[in-house]
């Protein structure tokens, strides 16, 4: 279905209208926001959200991007401001847990299978995953959406509004830098 | 000790190359029912912002600590007047003024 026969009638709050794009874009939206957040519950609550935040800000839409590209963009800010929430809240995790409060007792998932990876990959996917937390921001944005979502150089840069040549860069910095990462991660373990 | 970084570089290449060939996680079904069910609530529950317990912890905290703060400075100032008081009777009792003390010099 085109993308562009849907966003007249949802500027006119037509439900039918949201629920199509729902049903187009929710697994797209949960695998990103899945290989973000490693945690199926957070990444279904994140996906609630960034519906909700393009069912009230799609009056705003201009049309200067794809619709595609602007429903990535809600995910992945959503996804890095909860991940930087997490950070603040294991920076504080001493004052919280005086506090004994339940929602801050999951910061991170540290051994996260994706269900998508096959069987005789997923001690491999477990430990990249956990290397892709450790890439700085936007390489990891990169990497995540390229590897995990599956799109295109091209479809990035428009994304993140880069040039093709500045997510090429990004690309290859985060593949460096997982090189290293995993290295010193294979070296410390011995079980290769 | 070659064979053993050839094996590290073999491992490394496998790891990146593991999520080559993966298949797009999908969402568990009804996703659709519970946004609605959440977006309806949403709308309905702007009080319930007010029943966060972060939020009743945090608002807590700080009228405590502004009532120690009320208590606090009340405290010093009675504290100060007394001692004013006291030391305004011992001049008194004794006599001593700025005026006197000239008056002895001369």
């Amino acid at each position: 279905m085109d993308e562009k026969v849907l966003i007249k009638p949802l500027q006119k709050r037509d439900e039918d209208a949201f629920k199509k794009l729902v049903e187009l874009y929710q697994d797209k939206v949960y695998n990103t926001v899945l290989g973000f957040l490693h945690s199926p519950e957070d990444a279904e609550d994140i996906s609630q959200e960034v519906f909700i935040e393009v069912f009230n800000a799609i009056g705003k839409f201009r049309g200067g991007a794809k619709l595609s590209t602007w429903i990535y963009r809600i995910a992945i800010n959503k996804s890095l401001e909860l991940i930087r929430k997490q950070k603040r809240q294991k920076r504080f995790a001493f004052f919280t847990n005086i506090f004994d409060m339940p929602e801050n007792k999951k910061l991170y998932v540290a051994d996260f299978e994706h269900p998508g990876v096959q069987l005789e990959h997923k001690e491999n996917a477990r430990v990249l995953f956990a290397a892709i937390a450790k890439l700085p921001e936007n390489q990891k944005v990169a990497f995540t959406l390229h590897k995990v979502e599956g799109l295109s150089y091209q479809e990035i840069s428009k994304i993140l509004q880069l040039s093709l040549s500045s997510v090429e860069s990004l690309m290859f910095r985060a593949k460096k830098k997982l090189q290293k990462l995993l290295a010193d991660f294979y070296k410390g373990t011995n079980d290769y | 000790m070659k064979s053993n970084k050839e094996a590290i570089d073999k491992k490394i290449a496998d790891t990146l190359s593991s999520l080559d060939h993966v298949k797009r996680a999908r969402i568990k079904p009804f996703f659709y029912t519970r946004l609605k069910a959440r977006m309806q609530q949403g709308e309905k529950g702007f009080w319930s912002l007010f029943l966060n317990p972060q939020l009743i912890m945090a608002v807590a905290s700080v009228f405590l600590l502004l009532c120690l703060n009320f208590y606090v400075v009340i405290n010093y100032e009675s504290e100060y007047s007394t001692q004013s008081d006291g030391f305004s009777a011992f001049m008194n009792d004794y006599r001593i003024d700025s005026g006197s003390i000239y008056q002895l010099n001369e």
